[in-house]
């Protein structure tokens, strides 16, 4: 396929991006709003010699990734919510085993089956962690087709750098909104550097094991103090945001994935209005930028937060902001996808200060 | 000679069933299936000590259309969470519907199990052998060769294995006293299945163990045939990899004619 | 499916569509056509045993 535009849906892009990036194994299980990912990849994958393979559930389809990845594949697996749910207890093993993998997660509204529209309400859960230790992973979060090409890309280097599951973060929307996309050239597998902890079978060197059970005390101590200095690294080097219009924003707009893209144009909205407003959208959640925020906000005094969710990046806001500025939140649960005047209005309301919609944060 | 007529109703939409319109596709199994179900739990006067476990999959919204209390499981846990409810309550009626890929994909382990303990439940399984609500994608029970979403040249053994006839592993566990497949396809079928559904049920009102009725649907709009050939094959092309019949029958019932 | 099933040829697809856009099925009302094999309905209801809809009554008169 050559480089030329595409017009392909996001979930589609995803799989695209993949291949291209040297994935050679996927496995999962269908739920809607990412079917188009497993369905792209049950031919594409075999077009390129991978592997596809329809998992009996999402728990059977990460532990298979979880073998793939132990073998030195660059592997991925995808779902959506509730499916990310089942596989908790695999991302926590391919912490302590330091596996990387892809974890897509298209988000739809919940909690429990809820509904197929988008959602951000898997923020904590990717975030946080729903599996159990103390172990984080990378999150990456896109806005539109293209950036998913981008980091589809990123999640899987990432990966591979640190030897870590890397979470990629989408929604109802951004997994079936078709839009034209560029992808980059297939990298080169055989140039990518050597994995000397996968298991290939010991001739001609000792034997290794994989495993995250380590009965000693001190020894587990040990690997979790590993494991927190790879994280201090990852949050050192790989923190990523976009920044519009906020040099002389006087209300600063904070919100990721599909929400931003509305946020943005509501700011185009409203600049045409004279209103100094800008976004700042982080593209990782975790490391989620805490810093560049909290440097914007000594000097930006009303700090906007806009999320399909009911106070889950909020968290991170208030971590980063504290009592430097005000705060303000405006929250869309379970599956609703609002319009761009609709944050306008929110944002007309901070400004004039009577908060019609959203409200004021006491930290 | 008395010519006033009086009309006397010998068939019509079951007291179980709501009137809500169903949203299965023209030519699906499953209303006939619920119709099944619901005249069952009528004749034996179940309506109001039932509570049912509907699957995630096309019948995930079957609480709109029967009258019984119903909860939701996770995809595939429906006989965990059914085997929660007859423990608790078990003067009541409790079954579950699934699909192929609530019962025989992600909830193989639950199936199994609560098969294996014997648990006073009875199952409706409906096999149509693709994936339905979500678009057309190959079930543990999709035929050799049919296309689905997830295998666009169909499937192969080779790199998806041999469709999955679960029925016949949970007739092998000792506490399983009914298993029967049937078909939804002709009217000479759906009365079959009739038959094979209330006994099903009589098993748990006997207290006998665990029974399951599978039933053959047809799914015109995933294999991509009209209603009239997606009846057809379900006689004669699925039938060959499922056959029709009594895969277990321990209780003891003599057939009813 | 009703239409195909009943053995007195009584059910044909009405000309008005419905709100979902179909033909439904409608029984021909009284007439006998013998050219086209109609007899009188014996209410032998294989026509509601086959309906996905359960869209159909049958009643005996006596």
């Amino acid at each position: 396929m050559p480089n030329e535009r595409m017009l392909m849906r996001g979930s589609q892009v995803v799989g695209e991006a993949a291949v291209r990036a040297g994935c050679r194994f996927y496995a999962g299980y269908p739920i809607t709003p990412q079917n188009e990912l497993p369905e792209y990849l049950a031919s594409r994958m075999f077009e390129v010699g991978g592997t596809f393979i329809q998992g009996e559930s999402e728990l059977a389809s990460i532990n298979m990734t979880l073998g793939a990845a132990a073998s030195g594949v660059r592997t991925m697996t995808s779902s959506a919510s509730q499916g990310i749910s089942l596989k908790q207890e695999a991302i926590s093993f391919m912490c302590g085993q330091e596996l990387p993998v892809v974890i897509v997660n298209m988000m739809r509204g919940g909690p429990g089956l809820g509904n197929i529209g988008p959602s951000g309400g898997d923020y904590f859960q990717a975030t946080r962690g729903g599996g159990n230790g103390d172990y984080r992973t990378p999150v990456l979060a896109g806005a539109n087709c293209q950036e998913l090409v981008d980091i589809t890309f990123l999640a899987f280097d990432i990966a591979d750098k640190y030897r870590t599951p890397v979470i990629l973060l989408g929604d109802g929307l951004i997994g079936q909104v078709a839009e034209p996309v560029v992808f980059p050239d297939f990298i080169n597998i055989e140039k990518l550097p050597k994995k000397d902890w996968k298991l290939d079978g010991c001739l001609g060197r000792e034997a290794r094991a994989i495993h995250s059970q380590i009965l000693d005390a001190q020894a587990l101590y040990d690997h979790n103090m590993h494991l927190k200095k790879k994280y201090d690294l990852i949050t050192a080097n790989e923190q990523r945001w976009e920044e519009i219009s906020t040099e002389d924003a006087e209300v600063v707009v904070v919100a990721y994935g599909t929400p931003a893209r509305l946020a943005e144009s509501a700011i185009e909205e409203l600049r045409s209005e004279g209103m100094p407003v800008g976004l700042f959208r982080p593209i990782t959640l975790w490391p989620y930028p805490l810093k560049p925020l909290r440097e914007l906000s000594k000097r930006v005094k009303k700090i906007a937060v806009f999320e399909f969710s009911l106070g889950q990046m909020l968290e991170d806001v208030i971590l980063s902001v504290g009592e430097r500025a005000e705060i303000f939140f405006y929250g869309v649960p379970g599956g609703v996808i609002t319009t761009p005047d609709d944050v306008a209005q929110f944002l007309r309301s901070i400004n004039k200060g009577d908060a019609k919609i959203g409200l004021r944060i006491e930290v | 000679m008395n010519t006033e007529l009086t009309f006397r109703k010998v068939f019509g939409r079951p007291e179980t069933l709501t009137d809500a319109v169903t949203h299965y596709c023209p030519g699906c199994g499953h209303s006939i299936a619920h119709r099944l179900v619901a005249e069952c739990i009528d004749e034996f006067g179940l309506r109001e000590k039932t509570i049912a476990v509907p699957p995630v999959g096309c019948a995930v919204l079957a609480y709109d259309y029967f009258k019984v209390d119903m909860i939701e499981a996770p995809h595939g846990r429906g006989l965990a969470v059914a085997t929660g409810i007859k423990r608790v309550q078990p003067d009541k009626f409790v079954f579950t519907y699934q699909g192929d890929g609530d019962l025989a994909a992600i909830g193989t382990a639950e199936t199994i199990h609560a098969a294996n303990r014997g648990e006073k439940l009875t199952t409706i399984y409906i096999n149509n052998g693709i994936y339905g609500m979500t678009g057309g994608q190959m079930a543990p029970t999709t035929l050799i060769g049919m296309k689905a979403t997830t295998a666009p040249m169909g499937r192969d053994p080779r790199l998806h294995g041999y469709p999955l006839d679960i029925s016949r592993m949970i007739a092998l566990c000792e506490g399983v006293v009914y298993v029967e497949r049937c078909s939804l396809a002709s009217v000479k079928h759906i009365k079959q299945a009739k038959k094979a559904i209330r006994k099903a049920f009589q098993c748990q009102l006997d207290e006998l163990g665990y029974a399951l009725v599978e039933l053959l649907s047809p799914c015109p709009t995933n294999w991509k045939m009209s209603s009239r050939d997606a009846w057809d094959w379900t006689n004669t092309e699925m039938t060959k990899t499922y056959p029709l019949g009594v895969l277990k029958d321990t209780t003891g019932y003599e057939a009813k004619k | 499916m009703c239409i195909e099933v009943c053995p007195t040829k009584n059910i044909e697809e009405d000309k008005i569509r419905n709100k979902k856009g179909y033909h439904p099925a409608r029984f021909k009302e009284g007439k006998k056509d013998q050219e086209k094999e109609q007899k009188e309905c014996t209410g032998c209801a294989q026509c509601g045993t086959v309906c996905p809809e359960i869209a159909i009554e049958v009643y005996h008169a006596e």
